[in-house]
């Protein structure tokens, strides 16, 4: 039983276009959990009605054992920051971080206190009479989150709170807000469509597409066993290389080589998958060998990407050895025990691996 | 020495041209106001001071005149502000609490409502001032700053200004409060009125000046002179002039005019810096 318990909860907005499709998901005390998902997945919604923003059409949510489907916002004891921070542009950064604890009729003195708390484990206490509009992006966002933090709620919810922010920043941010969390232990539903911030903030993410999770679990569980194609493809930079197969007397065809199948598939068709740091330029022992073409080199310093194609299908291969660009063909060793599989007409992985399978 | 340039030379030319045409009258006005009316009727409009400045805005401060010879300028003046102030006041918080609920509480046929509010712009105050005199009369609110004012502050315009302008504050920021645990009442006081104030105060003075400017409606619910404001006592002045058969008191309804011209001319001075302010910025 988790500390915020969400139960076959569905949205629609018309009755034929569901937005969130029947989900369940708990969230443990003090657990980091990351919501992430392409544009339009219903991460945002889903997050909002975990808040009391959005109504839910139907199903259950419950924070700490109560069910919360018709509390107001206020009386969930959550907090959110919102993507653009939504501070009161007219208040200083004080009334902002006190206007929650204010309409809770907490008395003025216990108010100072925590002011003088927040603002100093959040460094922003020279800020403090200082308006929204005379601070710069990333003191916005402190005390977006201060707002949040000092009313000690139960969970906070996170939308989106960083993508407003320039990349070093970011990396800053994301840092802090990790660190606040260890400090603190707040339980926190976190949503963005940014996979690097998933996977550094999370204790455990969840992957959301169409308003259904594709998988739950933590960063390295997502990244080393992806449960379908989408999922493959969304975690990890560059993502994952798909390469459509063909099946033929119980033999997987890549390239000019073959591999053992030790299922029965009704299809005669799958598809490979391979990270491209997983595919090298040395020779490794049980790897498939081939030549491909090359298409072009990006060159990041430490690290070359190389775009290359197996019988006409784009491949990334990320290497840590320095290509010349003009490079037309090359050889490449891909490492049997790192390669997925995934169905063709569902997507969904298939594990191969069985015991008695010699590869 | 700085060149000066024949366009600007030109649009100098141009400023001081029309500026001079707005102020002359007023000048005149002002000058002759201090003469006695005996030199006005002698010698025409003044253009420079004469003695009788006291003597004239006394009389018709604190002395009764006019056609019923029972109410001073003074009290006029007092009129004219409840209902100047009255009016303004009044469509400031109309306006903007109904555009509040037309564009926050999400009600049936809000949209609706909003466009019929809309409509009355169509239609000008002339056209429905026989009903509404009927049914003030009925209410016995003829002859009252009730009467004067309430009939008027319905504002269209009013509204329609604050509703664009609540539409343009994110609705992230009804949602921080709402999780801040504001209610609507709060969220409308602490939240929308301070982000809406330089444009409350805009509205406030381009709406006192025209209650202070009503003219139609005060002449027909104010039989009573206790209730006439400035801008009817200059007619009556000038009524009283005519049909008198008194010296024509020229200075008085000058005198009249200046005071009717000071208050909003003051008010626009002392809130210009917010009324610019207002009308450019757009701070969010």
């Amino acid at each position: 039983m988790g500390y915020i318990e969400i139960e076959k909860v569905s949205k629609w907005y018309k009755k034929d276009h569901l937005i969130i499709k029947d989900l369940s998901l708990s969230v443990d005390k003090g657990e980091f959990l990351v919501i992430v998902g392409p544009s339009g997945c219903g991460k945002s919604t889903l997050l909002r009605m975990i808040a009391g923003l959005e109504e839910i059409n139907s199903g259950v949510i419950k924070i700490g054992d109560k069910v919360v489907n018709d509390l107001s916002p206020a009386d969930r004891d959550i907090a959110m920051v919102f993507q653009n921070y939504a501070l009161y542009p007219h208040m200083n950064v004080y009334k902002n971080l006190s206007y929650g604890l204010k309409n809770r009729k907490v008395p003025k003195d216990i108010i100072e206190k925590k002011v003088k708390e927040i603002s100093k484990l959040l460094q922003i206490e020279e800020l403090l009479e200082r308006k929204p509009s005379e601070l710069s992006g990333g003191q916005r966002q402190r005390v977006a989150m201060g707002r949040a933090i000092i009313r000690e709620p139960k969970a906070f919810l996170f939308d989106e709170p960083l993508s407003n922010l320039d990349a070093k920043l970011r990396h800053q941010m994301r840092v802090e807000i990790r660190k606040l969390h260890d400090k603190l232990g707040i339980t926190s539903i976190y949503v963005t469509h940014d996979q690097v911030e998933a996977m550094t903030l999370a204790d455990r993410i969840v992957i959301l597409n169409n308003g259904k999770v594709e998988q739950v679990g933590t960063p390295y569980d997502i990244y080393k066993n992806p449960k379908s194609i989408f999922v493959a493809k969304f975690m990890g930079t560059p993502p994952m290389n798909i390469i459509k197969s063909i099946v033929k007397d119980q033999k997987i065809k890549i390239g000019d080589s073959f591999l053992p199948l030790c299922v029965d598939i009704d299809d005669n068709e799958l598809y490979l998958g391979v990270r491209a740091e997983d595919i090298s330029l040395k020779p490794l022992q049980e790897a498939i060998e081939m030549e491909v073409a090359v298409d072009m080199i990006e060159h990041l310093g430490g690290e070359s990407l190389i775009y290359a194609k197996i019988e006409e299908q784009q491949i990334v291969i990320k290497s840590e050895i320095f290509i010349n660009k003009d490079i037309e063909k090359i050889q490449l060793y891909i490492d049997q025990s790192k390669i997925y599989f995934f169905d063709k007409k569902s997507g969904k992985s298939i594990s191969l691996l069985s015991p008695n399978c010699n590869m | 020495m700085k060149k000066i340039s024949f366009s600007s030379l030109f649009s100098h030319f141009i400023l001081i041209i029309f500026a001079l045409l707005f102020l002359v009258p007023i000048w005149v006005v002002l000058a002759s106001s201090t003469h006695t009316p005996v030199t006005i009727l002698r010698d025409g409009l003044q253009f420079w001071f004469g003695d009788n400045f006291i003597n004239t805005y006394k009389s018709i401060l604190f002395e009764h005149s006019g056609y019923t010879k029972n109410v001073t300028a003074f009290r006029m003046l007092i009129n004219s502000l409840i209902l100047g102030f009255g009016f303004a006041i009044g469509k400031v918080v109309i306006s903007s609490m109904a555009a509040y609920a037309i564009v926050y509480f999400r009600f049936r046929m809000a949209n609706f409502l909003f466009w019929l509010i809309f409509l009355t712009l169509l239609l000008p105050v002339e056209v429905r001032i026989v009903p509404s005199f009927e049914v003030l009369s009925k209410l016995n609110l003829l002859n009252s700053y009730t009467g004067l004012i309430v009939p008027l502050i319905a504002s269209a315009t009013g509204t329609f200004f604050f509703r664009q302008f609540y539409k343009s504050v994110p609705d992230e920021m009804l949602e921080a409060a709402k999780i801040d645990g504001a209610n609507s009442w709060q969220f409308f006081i602490d939240i929308l009125v301070p982000l809406s104030k330089t444009m409350m105060i805009a509205l406030f003075i381009v709406m006192f000046i025209v209650g202070w400017n009503q003219y139609l409606w005060p002449i027909m619910m104010t039989t009573k002179p206790e209730y006439s404001t400035l801008l009817l006592g200059i007619k009556e002045i000038y009524q009283s002039n005519f049909e008198g058969t008194y010296l024509p008191e020229f200075n008085k309804a000058f005198a009249m005019t200046i005071l009717a011209l000071i208050v909003p001319v003051a008010i626009v001075i002392i809130f210009q810096r917010w009324f610019i302010k207002g009308l450019v910025d757009s701070e969010k």
